[in-house]
């Protein structure tokens, strides 16, 4: 099959309209609280049944791109991320539209993603074989010590009071350990409710601490519409214009967004929290994240999509997902008849370069229904909030309980907005929640995996972990890290004791 | 043609039967899925539902259920309302380890009407590339040789109760690490962070063109789609261990709507088309109903039974 024959095959009217249908309709869906990129797929995936596979596969890839852009529309404009992908773009995003520019805040993410899909599908396209070998490198004693280089990226998300921060992201983790114990297959913290024994989900967590305590919050103090100031016009080209300057960010982000998409039990959550705190942390005006920086949507939105590409590497190399949604393509790839796993590359080449290739497409028809929806959904916020609130709360639950199709989970949400609404009265910042329910269990599971190896090995954990070269860099990238985030936030505080001196 | 089938079944119905039952199936069927979308269990229910809808004249409708390796949905089939519109598919090597060795779970083998399954299929013995043995026989002697030192990856409590049985009959002595879910532990076999794993049949073809080794099956006969992998059996070792999907309803369905569902089941499920859907998704078609179902899962369950009380401890690690 020649380049020319894959062309054809991808700019034929059907195979378009199904790469270009999947990827709005996942922009829809993301949009909605709740409801993100692996439901989607789940949902659409019985109508690829009759197709032909490499249509199938583009339409769901369509969906997976589609729904991690959608999820950034409702954290800008409603600070209702409804996944974790979409939480650190909040952080920034919602502050902007406060402030009259969400038009801004959705181009800047809209162009970020595409920037970052971009290089998450040139990546899939030209160095899958290579990428899935290092994904392999990585075992528990590395991804321990990753989720550790995670967790220290709590610092960035604190906002000026660090104590909260650690207060937060404790709470995340402790979350995080209802359910089964992986190492043990104890049961903990299920308090006699059987359905707890499969942990907490990250979605009414993620909805409870910001869609419903930001409704409840709104329905208390606000009226009239959602956003008072007068919303400003931009052209897409400005903001793009602003995001390109910002290149060496993007391309920065981008790559830490691939790398942790490859890698198995993570994804976008946690490669758009990394391109967050990276964001913050080379930053020269640190203090101005969390009210409004465009960096801090730029980084979160182009790691988290470039992610997307990073995910389907050793899906269509070794036939090991990388993240929920690529779990799910997993068994697409099945029902086609295709094998996943090495022969994708070679037996199956075709359908596997069309594939690749088509999510190229995916990329464009994204920034087009991207700028095209962000002039759609941007007058939400003049609505009254008479009518976002009840619309944000039902859409909100028919997204949790979709998950898992789970009553207790809808109880669960209900419990963590009034947490969140606790979490807002005392200013504790709830992206540390989300950030140490997110990494707690890869942290702990894998240090308890690291400890077994250890122990087999008659070595103590420490002694085990600088035996591996690649564990042992990390260890000191971490030090790093830490001393790095404890220097900059000294150097912040000094900033604001002369600021209000 | 759905229209069809419906109107066969109303008329088959009207003649024995008092004319409110009789409408059965009147509306559309749930089918829950313990599991994630993606997985094994939920690719079959995905195939078995568009064959169901044809020979029921009704939608069936997946809805997945996944956590706790199938326990929250197997209880959600237990408790549903018992009107026959709610079905489950549930993978017999989860439950019946769930059975043997999960304390204050909500059900048990009575909790359920089994139907039938369709497929077989059983855990095969995978190594990573490294080892420096080829055959199972070539296993057992290296693992006696350096006993405690070989490393298994395990996600799920059927893979530690299959090595427990290999280690009693081998008297060799294994070690286990845990992981959450098959793509973590094949990355750890592929990456050589673990030396094997078990897992099922149907991932041994692409684990074997990335290097890995596979030894043996808990087959009672070779799998056509992997040949060269010989039997526990054939090796001398006691482990046929079938994991099947197996269609249920809860308990207490009247006798004549489980007859109709089982009558829709039979018109497909043995034949040669049904066997064609099964190859696609990579299933061995062994279709099997009612009390021969039970019959099976009941020998299996006293196998575990016998080996958990025997070893209690090796199964909280």
């Amino acid at each position: 099959m020649t380049l020319i024959d894959i062309l054809i095959q991808l700019f034929s009217v059907d195979t378009l309209l199904l790469t270009a249908g999947g990827t709005l309709a996942g922009i829809l869906l993301g949009a909605i609280p709740g409801l993100s990129g692996p439901i989607g797929v789940a949902i659409l995936l019985p109508l690829t049944f009759g197709m032909e596979p490499a249509n199938g596969l583009l339409m769901l890839g369509g969906i997976y791109m589609g729904a991690t852009v959608g999820g950034s529309i409702s954290a800008i404009l409603l600070n209702a991320p409804g996944t974790g992908e979409a939480s650190c773009t909040a952080l920034d995003g919602f502050p902007l539209a406060q402030q009259g520019r969400a038009k801004d805040a959705l181009y800047y993410s809209v162009f970020s993603s595409f920037l970052g899909g971009l290089a998450g599908v040139l990546a899939l396209l030209f160095l899958t074989p290579l990428l899935a070998s290092i994904a392999l490198k990585f075992g528990p004693p590395e991804m321990f010590m990753l989720g550790l280089a995670g967790l220290t990226i709590v610092g960035s998300l604190s906002g000026s009071q660090l104590s909260k921060g650690f207060f937060a992201v404790s709470f995340g983790i402790l979350i995080s350990l209802v359910g089964t114990d992986i190492n043990t297959g104890q049961y903990r913290f299920t308090f006699g409710i059987n359905e707890l024994r499969a942990g907490i989900d990250l979605i009414p967590l993620i909805v409870g601490f910001f869609a419903i305590a930001e409704m409840v919050t709104l329905a208390r103090t606000g009226s009239g519409s959602f956003v008072d100031v007068p919303m400003l016009n931009t052209s897409f080209l400005e903001a793009a214009k602003k995001v390109l300057r910002r290149g060496f960010l993007v391309l920065r982000t981008s790559l830490l967004g691939v790398g942790i998409g490859i890698l198995p039990g993570t994804g976008g959550a946690v490669a758009a929290f990394v391109g967050y705190g990276e964001a913050k942390r080379i930053s020269k005006s640190p203090e101005t994240f969390g009210k409004g920086n465009p960096e801090g949507i730029i980084a979160a939105e182009s790691a988290n999509n470039a992610a997307v590409g990073g995910s389907l590497i050793p899906l269509l190399a070794l036939g090991i997902p990388g993240s929920a949604t690529a779990a799910i393509l997993y068994g697409a790839l099945t029902i086609q008849g295709l094998v996943p796993g090495p022969k994708l590359l070679t037996d199956y080449h075709d359908i596997t370069l069309t594939f690749m290739s088509g999510m190229l497409v995916t990329v464009f028809v994204l920034l087009f229904v991207g700028v095209l929806s962000a002039k759609l959904f941007a007058p939400i916020l003049k609505l009254k909030v008479a009518y976002i609130i009840p619309a944000v709360i039902v859409f909100s639950a028919i997204g949790v309980y979709s998950v898992r199709n789970s009553l207790l989970d809808l109880g669960l949400m209900m419990v963590f907005g009034i947490i969140g609404i606790v979490f807002k009265k005392f200013k504790i910042p709830p992206a540390p929640v989300l950030l140490g329910s997110i990494l707690g269990p890869m942290v702990e599971q894998n240090f308890g995996r690291t400890l077994r190896f250890a122990g087999f090995e008659d070595q103590s954990f420490f002694t085990y972990l600088l035996s591996r070269p690649i564990s042992a860099i990390l260890l000191a990238f971490v030090v790093l890290l830490i001393f790095a985030n404890v220097r900059s936030i000294v150097k912040s505080r000094g900033q604001e004791t002369s600021n209000e001196g | 043609m759905k229209f069809l089938s419906s109107v066969v079944f109303a008329a088959t119905f009207l003649g024995t039967t008092f004319a409110a039952q009789a409408e059965f199936p009147e509306r559309n069927f749930r089918l829950i899925v313990p599991y994630a979308a993606g997985g094994g269990t939920d690719t079959m229910a995905r195939t078995l539902a568009p064959a169901l809808e044809e020979a029921l004249g009704r939608t069936v409708i997946v809805v997945n259920a996944p956590g706790a390796q199938g326990q929250i949905g197997t209880a959600q089939i237990a408790d549903a309302k018992a009107d026959g519109y709610t079905l489950g598919l549930i993978s017999t090597s989860d439950f019946l380890l769930t059975e043997a060795l999960v304390p204050n779970v909500s059900f048990n083998m009575d909790s359920f009407e089994f139907l039938s399954t369709f497929n077989i299929s059983a855990n095969a013995i995978v190594f990573n590339q490294e080892v420096p043995f080829d055959t199972y026989e070539g296993f057992v002697e290296h693992a006696r040789e350096n006993p405690g030192k070989l490393t298994f990856g395990v996600s799920g409590d059927t893979h530690v109760y299959e090595l427990i049985r290999q280690e009693n009959q081998n008297d060799i002595d294994v070690n286990f690490i845990r992981f959450s879910g098959g793509g973590e532990s094949r990355n750890a076999l592929l990456g050589g962070h673990v030396d094997g794993l078990m897992i099922d049949k149907s991932f041994v073809g692409s684990l074997s063109d990335s290097g890995a080794k596979a030894l043996a099956v808990a087959s009672e006969k070779r799998f056509d789609s992997i040949p060269d992998v010989p039997t526990f059996e054939e090796s001398g070792v006691d482990l046929i261990n079938a994991s099947r999907r197996a269609l249920v309803l809860p308990t207490g369905v009247p006798e004549d709507r489980i007859a109709a569902i089982m009558e829709a089941i039979d018109s497909f499920a043995g034949g040669e088309a049904f066997k064609v859907e099964l190859e696609k998704i990579n299933e061995v078609q062994d279709y099997m109903s009612g009390g021969d179902v039970v019959k099976s899962l009941t020998t299996q369950l006293d196998a575990i039974n016998g080996v958990v009380k025997a070893n209690p401890e090796a199964f909280s690690n």
